[in-house]
């Protein structure tokens, strides 16, 4: 494997959203299901509403307002959530003026040499926070300092393989 | 990027841990997920609001249960959605501080900071930053320190007490000049 792999990439729009949409999913799977729980209790309280709640005053349409609420929770993080994050990833790529410049990335023994307008030096695997690969791009985080999403089509198989295994083994375990 | 002219000011920052976690604060009070804040308050005292005039609107006419139910409601809305969501985003930005922080640590610590006319560099032994006052989202000051916010998750912290103590007065109303209409004097994490 010849080394450093170097690529020159300008991330697109749609890239950003994907990738973001890809990582925010990945920390959700691994996320107690709090909302569908609670969003089902809410159910439950307006189902039982619905059919005894004029023991206590409770109207009917009230008890299918409290349905609709819990329908809202169980649903927020399968089918809003996802729209959510796409709509910020948008937002945030044109917010951030580094994303729309082309960087090169060197990927060495030690780390990542990243130039571009914003930035220049080496970001070392040891400070990669989490790593996203989806089935188009993979991408790198180094806590809030900075981020490195490098589209697949930019990598052979070899590239590619060679920086999963290299970064997988510094990657941290909560990531 | 080689710079032609000298920098105004130049001078080597330690940020620590507790600074971080403020800075993080006020980032996501600014630009993050506490941003929402002044609005979640206020929806809460519309929901209070809301809890009491049907409780009274119970108490004065028919008794109906419904309206007691609907003030119940509000008034338990009105309470837990702001403190939750003050409590919460709070608790998660601490916590996602303390673990930045130690990227911050490898990365960018020990840095050195430079303040040109129209660009600020920071300098590390692993990273080199430049980034220009112009492309900045917002400048905010508190008692102790000045927070340039980059953008949603980027920020650089000027603790005031490390500023070069013949130029800090120049550099303060420097930075209030440069940001002008982005810039923001914050006394707590509310207002």
């Amino acid at each position: 494997m010849e080394l450093p792999i170097t690529v020159s990439v300008l991330l697109t729009r749609e890239d950003y959203i994907h990738y973001v949409a890809e990582r925010r999913r990945q920390v959700r799977r691994g996320q107690l299901p709090l909302w569908e729980i609670a969003g089902s209790l809410i159910m439950i309280l307006g189902l039982a509403g619905w059919f005894w709640g004029d023991r206590i005053g409770l109207m009917p349409q009230a008890a299918g307002c409290i349905v609709v609420c819990g329908l809202f929770f169980v649903l927020y993080r399968s089918l809003m959530a996802p729209v959510m994050d796409r709509m910020e990833a948008s937002t945030v790529y044109d917010e951030k003026k580094e994303l729309q410049l082309a960087s090169t990335y060197r990927f060495g023994q030690d780390g990542i040499s990243v130039q571009n307008g914003f930035m220049e030096g080496l970001l070392p695997y040891e400070a990669v926070t989490s790593f996203t690969n989806t089935r188009e791009l993979i991408g790198l985080a180094f806590g809030r300092e900075a981020q490195v999403v490098v589209p697949k089509k930019l990598l052979n198989q070899e590239q590619l393989s060679w920086i999963t295994q290299t970064v997988s083994q510094y990657l941290p375990d909560h990531s | 990027m080689p710079k032609s002219t000298s920098p105004k000011c130049e001078f080597s920052a330690d940020i620590t841990l507790e600074q971080y976690i403020q800075g993080c604060l006020y980032h996501a009070r600014l630009a993050g997920r506490l941003r929402n804040a002044l609005g979640m308050l206020a929806l809460g005292a519309v929901l209070l609001t809301g809890g009491m005039v049907a409780l009274l609107q119970f108490l004065q006419r028919s008794y109906a249960y419904s309206l007691l139910w609907l003030s119940v409601l509000l008034g338990f809305l009105g309470i837990a959605l702001p403190f939750v969501y003050l409590v919460a985003n709070t608790s998660a930005v601490r916590k996602q501080a303390v673990a930045d922080f130690k990227v911050f640590q490898k990365l960018m610590q020990p840095m050195t900071v430079r303040f040109y006319e129209d660009q600020v560099d920071t300098v590390s032994e692993h990273l080199t930053l430049h980034d220009q006052y112009a492309l900045m989202a917002r400048c905010m000051e508190t008692r102790d320190f000045f927070l340039l916010i980059k953008d949603r998750d980027r920020f650089l912290l000027i603790p005031k007490d490390q500023l070069p103590d013949q130029k800090r007065a120049a550099m303060e109303e420097f930075l209030r000049m440069v940001f002008a209409r982005r810039y923001r004097k914050m006394n707590s994490l509310i207002l």
